[in-house]
């Protein structure tokens, strides 16, 4: 399909090109008319005041009133000729010199106009006009040359045609102005739904024209459908992992029932089974939490929420009694989805506090990219186990508690808001340092 | 040593009881949020274990309004919900431990075990006083000979209780809150014959009786 505009335009171009083409045709012709309608006129004119002059004697010969004739008749070749014809007498004007032309001979009240090529090849109109004096029949023609009139028109055709090819040219421009003008809510509209699939905005914008308001409410009205059934989806599973967890910890303790520990194998496949089933549902609870990636961003005041975390770190992991300092500074938020911010540092900082010694250190930095930088003073990991790490699942030590879904979960948030997750060495504590460089406006 | 367990799961709630009974704590129950919210302000639990979604009233309304009064009953949270923005507003409320469903129950003990000891000033995860060394998981005593003693269930409460409390006068209405359970018979009686078993195997002159006033743990003496 081509573009709307293209077609438009060649459309409105085309039409445009035949109008002008059609004015063109009809005024050329028009001016040509009039020109010889009017030189027509004052050849009709000379021809009565001809008429005027003739004499016809008792021997039937023609002669003429030479005062009653224009002098341009009388100098040579001037362009405006006649002759008169009466039976075999032939009168000529004195401007045709030796040259002549070919004319019909008419019955009185009869008019005729012709073109012929007069002396020195100069293209003539006729009047011709038959008359009836003293009873006799005289034809009389009278000629003009066309030529200086026809450069005349020549000139006015070019002038027109050259006025007319502005004319279409500016109007060619005006339309495709007002084409791009009219389209440039459509364009709009595209560039909304780029960001759409960027997720930066959930729904379009509806101050549209009224011919694509219908499609625009109705692709609002969709989002909104999907965005719901995500989000219904979301919970539903959410809620079943949920919902899912009291009676498996309920399962889970039947193994320490009385009646059960006569019964090694039952035991040992029920503990193997709960366990497996946990595992399930830690991987589901975890995937439909981070399904969603929509637009739920809000402003987060990060200083304050990562120091929340910490103090519930510092509690959780209050028997290690860890230093974890923050380097944050104190006044900036960002927009970004808050479960999202918790559950990244959540697990960072967490897999830090697992390993650390006694420091773990949180680091935002904004250079050109945001980053959170979590180091700790852990064993750390060697380069080859670098790359390993953060494939979904992957623990590198079996004997620490977790399910080994920390690292990967972070990986996942992350890679979903388009960003970068990398493991290296500390230099600073000499332990793990992860870095998550997301691209985040910072709010003052 | 009573604990309030708020939980609404009726066999979650059996199963937990039991084992709780079993490592020698004394259980009530709450099942909703109201409930929980009255029971905890009644000054006589060492710890609540506290499930957020809870009928009636929200678990984290209900941490939130005992820390809003001021009471510092010791809480460890009990939830399905794991994520870690729910754990930070959860010691935000003012938990001072969070354990998620599902668990297994020597995890949950050595929590209630570890918080107990911290509250009381006994960090480290080991309740010794003078020599004496509780050992919870066998329910015995080792003396400063290295000899263990075994103890019956309620001496071993009575002894922790003690040993948590060294040199402070305990009254027996205190005594009796701590050993049974609100389903229990109360027996102020009861105090004194087990303070006697204690003495007989212990040594007479680490429990002090103050006529009118309660008993007092003597560490020093040791």
């Amino acid at each position: 399909m081509k573009s709307l505009q293209l077609r438009l335009s060649l459309g409105l171009s085309v039409s445009l090109i035949i109008v002008f083409f059609l004015l063109w045709q009809v005024t050329t012709h028009s001016i040509a008319d009039l020109s010889e309608q009017y030189v027509a006129m004052h050849l009709q004119h000379d021809a009565e005041s001809l008429l005027q002059a003739i004499n016809i004697d008792q021997q039937g010969q023609l002669s003429l009133n030479s005062k009653q004739i224009e002098p341009v008749y009388l100098r040579p070749f001037s362009g405006q000729y006649f002759r008169i014809v009466l039976k075999n007498n032939v009168l000529r004007s004195r401007s045709l010199w030796d040259q002549d032309f070919s004319m019909p001979h008419l019955t009185a009240g009869e008019t005729r106009q012709l073109y012929r090529t007069g002396p020195q090849q100069q293209p003539l109109i006729l009047l011709v006009s038959g008359y009836k004096i003293q009873g006799q029949t005289v034809t009389i023609a009278v000629a003009e040359n066309l030529s200086p009139s026809l450069v005349i028109m020549d000139n006015l055709q070019n002038r027109y045609s050259m006025i007319a090819l502005l004319l279409l040219a500016l109007l060619l421009g005006i339309q495709i102005i007002i084409l791009r003008l009219s389209l440039q809510p459509l364009k709009r509209i595209q560039r909304q739904i780029a960001s759409l699939e960027r997720g930066e905005r959930t729904q379009l914008d509806t101050d549209v024209p009224e011919e694509v308001s219908l499609l625009v409410a109705e692709v609002n009205r969709l989002l909104s459908v999907l965005q719901q059934r995500l989000q219904d989806s979301r919970n539903s599973l959410g809620d079943l992992a949920h919902a899912l967890k009291t009676p498996l910890t309920v399962v889970q303790q039947l193994v320490n029932e009385e009646a059960l520990q006569a019964q090694p194998d039952i035991c040992n496949t029920l503990n193997s089974q709960t366990i497996h089933m946990q595992r399930l549902m830690t991987r589901v609870l975890k995937r439909s939490r981070l399904a969603g990636g929509g637009p739920a961003s809000t402003k987060i005041e990060l200083h304050q929420e990562l120091n929340d975390l910490i103090n519930a770190l510092q509690r959780i992991y209050q028997d290690k009694k860890l230093c974890i300092t923050l380097n944050v500074p104190e006044k900036i938020s960002v927009f970004f989805d808050r479960e999202d911010m918790l559950e990244l540092a959540g697990n960072l900082v967490d897999n830090a506090c697992k390993w650390a010694q006694a420091k773990v250190q949180v680091t935002i930095l904004l250079d050109s990219y945001f980053q959170l930088i979590i180091e700790d003073d852990g064993p750390g990991v060697s380069t080859a186990d670098l790359s390993k790490l953060s494939l979904r699942g992957t623990r590198l030590d079996e004997s620490m508690p977790g399910h080994g879904l920390g690292l990967s979960i972070a990986q996942c948030i992350v890679n979903q808001n388009g960003g970068e997750l990398s493991f290296a060495h500390s230099s600073e504590l000499g332990g793990f340092r992860a870095v998550a460089q997301l691209p985040l406006a910072i709010l003052p | 040593m009573r604990l309030l367990l708020v939980e609404d799961d009726i066999d979650l709630v059996k199963t937990l009881k039991k084992s709780l009974e079993k490592a020698g704590y004394s259980v009530d129950i709450a099942q909703d949020g109201i409930e929980a919210e009255y029971l905890g302000q009644e000054g006589i639990y060492a710890l609540a274990i506290l499930d957020l979604g809870l009928p009636q009233r929200n678990g984290l309304m209900v941490l939130q309004n005992w820390r809003a009064k001021g009471n510092s009953l010791p809480v460890i949270i009990l939830t399905a919900r794991d994520a870690w923005h729910e754990k930070v507003d959860g010691f935000k409320a003012g938990a001072d431990d969070y354990l998620a469903k599902p668990f297994h129950i020597e995890e949950l003990l050595a929590r209630i075990h570890a918080l107990i000891l911290r509250v009381n000033h006994q960090p480290g995860g080991i309740l010794k006083v003078g020599d004496w060394l509780l050992n919870e998981e066998r329910q015995q005593v080792t003396l400063s000979d290295n000899t263990a003693i075994e103890l019956t269930g309620l001496e071993f409460k009575l002894l922790r209780y003690f040993m948590l409390h060294p040199g402070k006068i305990l009254s027996k209405s205190k005594l009796t809150d701590q050993i049974y359970d609100l389903n229990s018979d109360k027996d102020s009686n009861v105090i004194e014959v087990y303070v006697n078993h204690l003495r007989k195997k212990l040594g007479k002159d680490y429990f002090e009786t103050r006529r009118g006033q309660g008993y007092i743990f003597n560490e020093h003496i040791q």
